[in-house]
């Protein structure tokens, strides 16, 4: 289990709305990573998008090419990255990833987002410092109340 | 008054009225040749310029020619003349600065406007040494005098040639010229207006017996800057040197080439093109391939600032662009003036608008490519991509966006260092994302545009695979790829992105997007 806390600021760029997640390869590459393949990036990766739905944060966009086989099931959050790992094979690529889950930003969070002004072409990292300030806390004010 | 008026090549000898047919003796040299030359300057040129103290753009702002100076003594009088400079020389026109240094009298200078008629101009081309026809115009170069006169006319002799070489100016009889055995007076005279010395010339050269001038005006009180005293000392192209470059160009007198180059409006481009000219001749002798690109570049120079359509047929202009990038600019200029071709051989379904900006475009590549060859560095061709993106992206409509694409040539996109170039330029259109591995081209045809920008790119694609969600990957070797996506692949309803993966040719460490947006 690698340990880390997400809300680092060295991975901040996987906050970015929906393009900091879009991809697998786009949570690797916000993650830090140069290479996709290898089986640390695989781990660190699932670990991430475990933390993601827990944080109720993302949700699958499309399942890429298994999309209409699972696009109906009702998956819970261990289901779900259960399912990643075994479409995930260690070694995949960026052209693997094409036919891999896509993910997206819950709408709370781009909504909260677009209310604090930020556009698409804001630089992200300006945005967090000036209008956040701390994004772990302000996403904890933001989420939906239960 | 005697003095000598030059142009390029050109001489005339006229004598002053009350000088007599004794022995005129002209010698010829640079400025610090003569030794009472430099205090005589100071006197009556730079300390009249010194007074000057209202129109710093006017008659007092000139320039002489210092390597060119012709001194005539007669008797116990000398004359200076200089070819004079301006930045605002209106071809044909010449203008000479004399300075007379007479015995017991101050001396004096003037300027005198040379008018050439369309006879002269006829017969300088075969033969720059005939003698001048046309009408003069003269000023004393006296500030005060000028401010205080009612006007005046300068009176002088010419001294006309009876027997001997270069009589004929095709009026029947010619000024004095080298070769001339035998000479005959005729008496002059030359007015000015005064007394506001800033309104030009009056009056009218070659009259017989001392026409005066027009009307006043009043003097000028504005409080322009001092005028420099060092302004006359720097020559920045003299006549010589562009009677020589039409000369290693091949241009004849009269051509518009020839006067392009005489035109002082074009001073900077001239002194450029003298520069590599002379920088590359070898033992004096301008090659071909110089030469021929520097005449080319002259032409270029000239094409029409009209808009398209008005004056101006554009599509013969960018076809003489294509032809100068084909054969005098190598491979790189082959690629480009392919690309030029193939654009204009259906340019009838270009817009008027379209083809302006089409021709637009095209003068600043080319432009882009001489100042290169100018520079002697290599990469026209590369930074000529941005700008054919640019205008098909963002300036013509989604018709003509979609031909200027389709028409890029599958060689500019050869795997490899070709296909790097281009996806460089193409990772960096628009503007940046939220970071700065996202890239935002604003288009109202955002999906055309993208999908003719891809097909474009990956023209010369080892192969090209449908993914989950619309997605087309382009296998473009050795590990690098490009995708396109439509907004069914897309978690932000982009309707189209470009992703550049070229991690494997160390283009850029990051998987790239650029998005394809709607205002």
């Amino acid at each position: 289990m690698i340990k880390e806390n997400i809300f680092d600021e060295q991975n901040l760029d996987i906050f970015i709305p929906n393009d900091g997640v879009e991809f697998i390869y786009s949570i690797l590459q916000n993650l830090g990573y140069r290479d996709f393949t290898t089986k640390k990036a695989k781990k660190h990766g699932l670990d991430v998008l475990n933390k993601l739905f827990e944080l109720d944060l993302i949700e699958i966009f499309s399942w890429g090419k298994h999309h209409n086989l699972f696009k109906n099931l009702d998956l819970n959050k261990n289901q779900t990255i259960k399912l990643i790992d075994n479409i995930w094979f260690v070694g995949a690529d960026f052209e693997d990833f094409l036919n891999m889950p896509m993910f997206r930003h819950k709408d709370w969070y781009l909504k909260a987002l677009d209310n604090e002004g930020l556009t698409s072409t804001t630089n992200w990292k300006i945005f967090v410092k000036q209008k956040i300030g701390n994004l772990e806390k302000w996403i904890e004010e933001n989420r939906p109340k239960e | 008054m005697l003095f000598n008026a030059c142009s390029e090549t050109f001489e005339e000898q006229v004598l002053l009225e009350e000088s007599q047919s004794n022995e005129i003796i002209t010698v010829q040299g640079e400025f610090d040749e003569f030794n009472e030359l430099k205090n005589l300057y100071d006197k009556v040129v730079v300390e009249e310029i010194k007074k000057n103290t209202t129109d710093k753009k006017g008659d007092y702002n000139f320039q002489i020619d210092s390597t060119n100076v012709i001194k005539k003594s007669f008797e116990n009088d000398d004359y200076y003349t200089f070819s004079v400079i301006r930045e605002d020389d209106i071809w044909p026109n010449f203008e000479n600065l004399v300075i007379s240094n007479k015995d017991e009298h101050e001396p004096e200078a003037y300027l005198f406007v040379y008018i050439p008629d369309a006879a002269y101009l006829e017969r300088f081309q075969e033969n720059p040494n005939t003698a001048f026809s046309g009408s003069i115009e003269a000023k004393p170069l006296d500030y005060e005098k000028l401010m205080s006169s009612a006007g005046g006319c300068i009176n002088y002799t010419t001294e006309i040639c009876n027997y001997g070489g270069h009589t004929n100016n095709g009026l029947g009889e010619g000024v004095a010229g080298p070769g001339c055995q035998d000479t005959y007076i005729v008496n002059n005279s030359v007015c000015f207006i005064s007394p506001n010395p800033f309104d030009g010339v009056g009056g009218g050269g070659g009259s017989s017996d001392g026409g005066s001038g027009g009307g006043g005006g009043s003097s000028n009180d504005s409080d322009l800057p001092l005028a420099d005293s060092d302004v006359i000392t720097k020559v920045v192209v003299t006549h010589e040197q562009l009677h020589q470059l039409n000369s290693d160009l091949g241009f004849v007198y009269a051509s518009p080439e020839a006067y392009w180059v005489r035109d002082s409006k074009n001073k900077y481009e001239v002194s450029r093109v003298i520069e590599f000219v002379e920088a590359n001749k070898i033992k004096g002798i301008v090659s071909k391939n110089v030469k021929e690109f520097s005449a080319w570049y002259i032409k270029f120079k000239m094409l029409p600032n009209s808009p398209c359509g008005v004056g101006h047929d554009c599509v013969k202009s960018i076809k003489m662009m294509a032809q100068g990038l084909r054969t005098l600019h190598g491979q790189e200029g082959i690629l480009m003036a392919d690309y030029f071709d193939s654009l204009v051989s259906d340019y009838g379904t270009f817009t008027k608008s379209d083809l302006q900006a089409f021709y637009t475009m095209a003068k600043a590549i080319t432009e882009d490519y001489n100042n290169r060859m100018f520079d002697a560095v290599t990469g026209g061709f590369v930074a000529g991509i941005t700008p054919i993106l640019e205008i098909a992206l963002f300036e013509v409509g989604a018709p003509v966006a979609i031909k200027l694409l389709q028409k890029i040539p599958i060689s500019w996109v050869y795997r490899g260092t070709r296909l790097n170039n281009m996806v460089k330029k193409v990772g960096l259109l628009g503007k940046m994302g939220n970071n700065n591995t996202v890239r935002e081209v604003v288009t109202n045809t955002p999906v055309a545009k993208a999908s003719e920008l891809f097909k474009a790119l990956t023209k010369h694609a080892i192969s090209k695979t449908n993914k989950a969600d619309g997605v087309i990957l382009a296998n473009m070797g050795n590990g690098n790829f490009i995708t396109y996506r439509p907004i069914t692949a897309s978690s932000s309803n982009i309707p189209a992105t470009i992703t550049l993966d070229f991690r494997a040719a160390g283009i850029w460490s990051k998987v790239r997007d650029v998005k394809f947006v709607l205002p």
